[in-house]
């Protein structure tokens, strides 16, 4: 009776390394990265308002916390994350509507995401920066 | 079950029977949550905005004194743990392929967000009602 030979690793189809990043691509991967990122912020939201309806102590961290360079770098990434997943969701809600998968419109689209989600950010961080 | 099954490959022995038959109300729920999403979301980072630096513990209460700030809230909380867990659902499946390992992944993430959505909602209704 002879044992099964030892299964060896199915063969992959060409995965992330081997391509280069293009804008269709690195747009799709920058939707996820920002959905898992503000799944992440959304819990600290919660953790806001729990830390509001606790008291003024529990508040008080929380507050103290976002006052910090800390706080202010990671508010400025969640803005980011925010308004780039806001930008590219429409986008997938108009490909949803069967619109927008020609070539040229799906760089103009994703030129139009990346353009807003770099403004909406930079107003965003001014604000919190205190730079206006 | 035919003889042959094992030596079938996964492909082969799907083929043909159609689709899973679950996938478009997971669709429908991301559609809707994220049409809704929108407004909610434009809403929360606009009020956020406003409030950035200047939100202290008694001015953060007083902003949820409005019976449409705290309503907006409770719908932006429900809807956004919605999104959320049906989103990293979608991650986890395309990841981590040890069925142990997904399940618990996908049911610790629902029962974490879906524990924090009613703490929050009832944090939001205990600072409306004043308590």
């Amino acid at each position: 009776m002879t044992t099964p030979a030892p299964q060896r690793p199915r063969p992959l189809s060409p995965h992330l390394t081997i391509y280069r990043p293009q804008m269709t691509s690195v747009l799709s991967i920058l939707h996820r990265l920002s959905g898992v990122v503000l799944s992440a912020g959304f819990v600290l939201v919660l953790g806001w308002v729990v830390a509001l309806a606790y008291g003024p102590n529990a508040y008080g961290y929380v507050y103290g916390f976002i006052q910090t360079v800390w706080g202010k770098i990671f508010l400025s990434g969640f803005a980011a994350a925010f308004f780039y997943h806001l930008a590219a969701g429409v986008r997938h809600l108009l490909w949803d509507a069967g619109w927008g998968f020609k070539l040229p419109q799906v760089y103009a689209t994703g030129t139009v995401v990346l353009v807003f989600a770099s403004l909406a950010t930079a107003v965003v961080a001014i604000r919190i920066w205190g730079l206006a | 079950m035919n003889q042959n099954e094992g030596l079938k490959s996964d492909l082969a022995r799907v083929r043909g029977l159609g689709s899973a038959k679950s996938g478009t109300g997971h669709w429908v729920g991301m559609h809707y949550t994220s049409l809704a999403l929108v407004p909610l979301g434009v809403w929360f980072a606009f009020s956020m905005f406003i409030c950035i630096g200047t939100a202290d513990y008694a001015a953060a209460r007083a902003w949820f004194q409005s019976p449409i700030n705290s309503a907006l809230m409770i719908l932006f909380i429900l809807v956004g743990a919605h999104h959320a867990v049906s989103g990293l659902q979608v991650v986890v499946e395309d990841y981590i392929h040890a069925p142990f390992c997904k399940h618990a992944k996908i049911i610790g993430t629902r029962f974490l967000f879906a524990a924090l959505a009613v703490l929050a909602t009832l944090s939001v209704l205990k600072i409306f009602l004043g308590l």
